[in-house]
């Protein structure tokens, strides 16, 4: 027979798991604020809380389970407007209430990095706000913009050394480790910054280069043309020179002739010049391409 | 844990880096606290800062999200991380709070645990399995609790002196915790210090406290140290010793220079608490202090 020791901590043990799971179901569970107050009993049984625990945690009330709720639900709220300033203004308050609770409820956020909560809401509300007829339509864009500032500015990363080798055709480029590249249907990037406005994008399909300013740590963007979007994007997952002109040209439905590569070699000045590029691979496997 | 700063530090926010790092604190603090949560799986501005308050100042490890209350394993990733991030910036210990952080989802918050003697026996395995993965000693800090959970078998106390005994492993008190407990719970706060077993206290924390509603304080970190929460520390001091006290502040983050002024204020009580254990315990001081 068991040790009478051991079945008594495990007994224990269930007891713990019933009422932290309940405690945690309180600060979790949509629309049930009203129920902790009005049904605090029913609410704990529905959890498996009886007897003894349920007694003494009547005896407590509802009050301070409700305060656990509002203080954890408060600042998950408060960490997203703080990092999707933009795109939770224009939610209005009473769609961000409903998102956060569904988000909070159905998924819950995964991970211990306070900053990732906005792209774990993000990914969650994603298609919902694709299908709901009061959101509009370039609201996912604006998110996806300015999670890409928080992540170019966050990143791992970024003032890599230049490789020192000249660009050449039959290589793959080094790019600093920060940059990014975002297609966007909405040309979100032109809105204004400020919270208020709630004037619409236009809806142009938009590719943004991003990365870190090497000396003051800014987040920079630049747009990028179709075919310079094809063609960059090839070369931040590692092709070749030669690969991602033609690739690119043919994918932006250009011919690679004079006046693109003049274009395309404009265009890696300025990246050069930005410390964005850094350079010809002296192979085609010692840069892994950046995480995107 | 043999070799660790003691006095007064700051913990390490968002708000004060820069000027940190720009040498405005130089001289004025004994450490700086780090939460590494705050630094993991990212690089920039941020890291280049600590990178560079790190050659100034002795630094010391503290936790947020490690869940020693939970009922889930350990999270490897987290872990493997952390440990590189504890290699990179070495503290003598790590520190991390009684409570419970994710139950299936993280609540980014400290949440209470049953004060059970099955969660204190959890609680003391996942310390020493903290301990072993990161290669170090672990504290484990009281934390502000606004609810009890489930049937009461020990009162806080006797908890905490349960875990540290099975652990092995010794305290951050966190004063204002206890406070912020003793009026929200409506205990004697010197009658919970006394039951503290004060052997293994490693480490302070002090910090201020908001009122949310008329009737709970809130931890909030967000105000000053209130004059009852400096006499604990003191009276912990007077018995410890020298101790590394942290000044923790999150909320309303005031400017630099004033936080300053607030942790000279504490090192005067501080220092006087040292005077007092001094000739309680024989102790001969090293060196003439001024003032
Ligand atoms: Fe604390």
């Amino acid at each position: 027979m068991d040790d009478p020791r051991e079945l008594h901590a495990s007994e224990g043990d269930a007891k713990d798991i019933l009422i932290i799971n309940a405690f945690t179901s309180a600060i979790r569970e949509r629309g049930i604020d009203k129920t902790l107050e009005t049904d605090l009993a029913g609410f704990y049984r529905a959890h498996g809380v009886v007897g003894e625990t349920l007694e003494q945690m009547l005896e407590r009330g509802p009050r301070r389970l409700r305060m656990y709720r509002q203080m954890v639900q408060g600042r998950l709220r408060r960490v997203l407007r703080e990092l999707l300033p933009r795109t939770v203004a224009r939610l209005g308050k009473k769609r961000f209430l409903a998102d956060f609770a569904d988000f909070f409820d159905d998924a819950g956020s995964h991970t211990v990095i306070l900053r990732q909560v906005a792209g774990e809401f993000t990914r969650f509300c994603e298609r919902r706000w694709a299908e709901a007829e009061a959101v509009p339509d370039f609201l996912s864009d604006l998110a996806k913009h300015e999670l890409l500032s928080l992540e170019v500015r966050n990143s791992v990363g970024g003032r890599e050394p230049a490789t020192g080798l000249p660009l050449a055709l039959d290589r793959p480029l080094r790019f600093d480790g920060t940059t990014r590249l975002r297609r966007y249907g909405y040309a979100v990037h032109s809105l204004p910054l400020d919270v208020d406005d709630r004037s619409e994008p236009e809806a142009t399909p938009s590719a943004l280069l991003a990365y870190r300013d090497r000396e003051k740590y800014t987040v920079r963007f630049i747009a990028l043309t179709p075919r310079a979007t094809e063609v960059i994007e090839r070369l931040l997952s590692g092709s070749t020179v030669v690969a991602a002109l033609q690739q690119g040209a043919a994918a932006a439905g250009e011919t690679l002739d004079d006046e693109l590569l003049a274009g395309m070699t404009h265009l890696f000045a300025d990246l050069s010049e930005r410390g964005v590029l850094l350079g010809a691979l002296p192979d085609a496997l010692s840069d892994a391409p950046p995480e995107a | 844990m043999d070799s660790h700063p003691t006095g007064i530090g700051l913990g390490l926010r968002s708000a004060i880096i820069a000027e940190i790092d720009a040498g405005e604190a130089d001289g004025a603090l004994a450490f700086v606290e780090v939460s590494p949560e705050n630094y993991l799986w990212r690089g920039g501005l941020a890291l280049d800062q600590l990178a560079r308050i790190r050659e100034r100042f002795p630094l010391l490890g503290h936790g947020l999200t490690m869940n020693l209350g939970g009922l889930g394993p350990f999270d490897d990733r987290f872990f493997a991380e952390l440990k590189d991030f504890l290699d990179r910036h070495p503290t003598p210990w790590y520190s991390d709070h009684l409570c419970l952080c994710n139950n299936g989802a993280e609540f980014h918050d400290l949440l209470p645990v049953p004060f059970t003697r099955s969660t204190a026996k959890r609680i003391a395995a996942r310390i020493r399995e903290a301990s072993d993965r990161l290669e170090r000693p672990m504290l484990v800090e009281n934390v502000s609790y606004y609810l009890a959970l489930g049937e009461v078998e020990m009162d806080e106390p006797e908890f905490i002196a349960e875990i540290l005994e099975q652990a092995d492993c010794g305290l951050l008190l966190d004063v204002n915790n206890a406070f912020v407990n003793a009026q929200n719970h409506g205990f004697d706060p010197y009658a919970w210090l006394e039951r503290i077993p004060l052997e293994r206290v490693r480490q302070l924390h002090v910090a201020g406290h908001e009122s949310w509603d008329e009737q709970t304080l809130i931890d909030t970190h967000g105000a000053d140290v209130r004059d009852e929460v400096y006499a604990m520390m003191a009276w912990v001091i007077e018995r410890t010793g020298p101790l590394p006290v942290l000044l923790e502040r999150d909320n309303h983050i005031p400017p630099l220079a004033e936080l300053l002024g607030e942790v000279r204020k504490l090192d005067e009580v501080y220092q006087q608490a040292l005077g007092r254990w001094r000739r309680g315990t024989g102790a001969v001081p090293l060196e003439v202090l001024h003032g």
